[in-house]
């Protein structure tokens, strides 16, 4: 008994690739069920199941490698194995779903990532999974001075931080006589947010009445990530007809005039991320 | 006098005591106010005889429930926490079964010789046991070629039992009660329809429901139903999935 996992000693898993860069690791299941209250029973009390159990793993990990492995599952029609190592133990899973996906970018900070999956069917040590089926990806770090906005037809590469959001809600579908779930079924539409902080020097703002009178402003937003590794490689989120959902604009007597910004979209397709 | 605990308040039908989740047992009598012309009152009475019943949902603890037999001619005697009643019939019968939630069964008889004594606390027990559960529950025939749905995820069966009491002018219970008409009926709702039925419904292959626990061992009878589709429903609304329910009949008597 070694008394202590050490984080050397842990790996988390996704449809056959260890992921780098993980922070953090959450495993929860929970099996719902009810007393044993019959009227006039006074036998031993005891709880009974009475509806399925529900797996729910997350992960928060720094963006040293491209998040492609991942985002690629997003909206996925089948479920992907993975699961947790720690000691030479399993925590292990076989049909997962991605419900959400938030990513956030900060000038002088590692870009980071949180994943949130619902996992149907077993859970658990006996369960085999593919391992170190995907080779790891190279070295993707992206670069503070990377980040470039494009939108309204400008661009700026003066953004502060940037944080993207995707959440999928999957209902799983079961029958009489079966234990597992018969479909899993993605709810549409996929609902993404995003919000970004700027330093102001021209920016313009938009008169909150001519919403009102155009209908809901429309916007296509292309955040661009360069890779601070010398490479070409860079990541692109595309906000198709995102939503401004609000505006605040700060400013002080020190000079420091930001402005935040928070859209929102919704869509039938899995969001648009782009690794070039 | 207080309050009677859940756990106080035993449900037995002729001798077999019952795992009830809930019960009800209710009297009403018919009794109307005599207005004499002017309106003064001269009394009460009654123009019909008690309607009485009691009713519970349960579960099977064992391969057999005793009370499917009691879809006959043969009447029964049972206690409703401590009250005593005999003639009893039963009236209906019901399985409900969904993924996941205990084999609910249900019954409700009509209660033809009165109540005798008030409440009484009473109390069982037994080993811990493994009810059925909609996991579990073994079902054959259920798919699309045959009744249009490969997915159940809800199923309730039904009988009902006419009962006609005969009364005897000057006795204030029936003579004898008299079967009627005894009709099954089992719906499904699950994923889609299959073909839509026209105006003779539709036949199908016999199916059968096994109520099983996390062990497969069975609680109670398997069901079997052998008639026709006589309805179909197809529902659906935004952001949910389409819903198929079907219902079948069979007129066992």
């Amino acid at each position: 008994m070694k008394g202590y996992v050490h984080n050397s000693d842990q790996s988390f898993h996704l449809n056959g690739l260890a992921i780098s860069g993980v922070q953090s690791l959450n495993a929860n299941y929970q099996i719902p069920t009810e007393d044993n209250n019959f009227l006039g029973y006074v036998g031993p009390a005891d709880l009974i199941q009475n509806a399925p159990g529900v797996a729910r793993f997350s992960l928060d990990r720094v963006m040293i490698t491209s998040d492609e492995p991942i985002t690629e599952l997003i909206a996925a029609e089948t479920g992907f194995d993975g699961g947790i190592e720690y000691n030479s133990q399993y925590i292990n899973f076989q049909s997962g779903f991605i419900d959400s996906y938030q990513c956030s970018f900060a000038v002088d900070s590692l870009a980071e990532s949180n994943i949130s999956i619902s996992a149907y069917g077993e859970v658990g040590p006996n369960v085999i999974i593919k391992r170190n089926t995907q080779k790891q990806n190279e070295l993707f770090i992206p670069s503070s001075s990377g980040i470039s906005i494009d939108f309204d037809g400008r661009e700026t590469n003066r953004v502060v931080s940037f944080a993207f959001e995707m959440n999928a809600e999957h209902k799983p579908v079961y029958k009489i006589g079966s234990i597992f779930p018969c479909e899993v079924v993605l709810g549409t539409p996929i609902k993404q947010k995003f919000s970004i902080e700027m330093e102001v020097d021209d920016y313009k703002s938009k008169n909150v009445y001519d919403y009102m009178r155009t209908g809901t402003h429309f916007e296509t937003i292309r955040v661009t990530l360069k890779n601070q590794c010398g490479s070409q490689e860079q990541v692109q989120y595309v906000f198709r007809d995102a939503h401004l959902l609000s505006q605040d604009f700060s400013t002080n007597s020190e000079n420091d005039t930001s402005i935040n910004l928070s859209y929102s979209t919704v869509s039938r397709d899995k969001p648009e991320i782009l690794y070039i | 006098m207080r309050y009677i605990r859940h756990q106080e308040c035993e449900i037995e039908i002729n001798s077999n005591k019952f795992f009830a989740k809930r019960a009800t047992l209710s009297a009403g009598s018919s009794v109307q106010d005599n207005r004499v012309y002017g309106g003064g009152l001269r009394s009460y009475s009654s123009t019909s005889a008690l309607e009485a019943s009691v009713e519970f949902s349960y579960y099977i603890t064992g391969d057999n429930d005793p009370l499917i037999a009691l879809t006959g001619t043969h009447s029964c005697t049972g206690k409703f926490c401590g009250i005593e009643f005999s003639g009893a019939y039963l009236t209906s019968y019901n399985v409900n079964i969904a993924p996941y939630r205990l084999v609910e069964f249900s019954a409700a008889f009509s209660i033809y010789s009165g109540f005798r004594n008030e409440t009484q606390t009473g109390s069982f027990k037994t080993d811990p046991m493994k009810l059925a559960n909609g996991a579990y529950t073994e079902l054959l025939n259920f798919n699309k070629n045959n009744i249009g749905i490969d997915f159940p995820n809800d199923i309730n069966y039904r009988v009902s039992c006419e009962r006609t009491p005969n009364y005897v002018i000057g006795h204030e219970y029936p003579q004898d009660v008299r079967l009627g008409k005894v009709e099954k009926s089992i719906s499904v709702v699950g994923e889609n329809v299959g073909s839509i039925i026209n105006f003779s419904g539709k036949d199908f292959a016999k199916i059968s429901i096994s109520p099983k626990n996390i062990d497969y061992a069975a609680r109670g009878q398997t069901i079997e139903c052998e008639g026709m589709i006589s309805s179909q429903n197809l529902d659906i609304s935004s952001n949910g999935l389409m819903n198929g329910s079907i219902e079948i009949i069979e007129s066992a008597r």
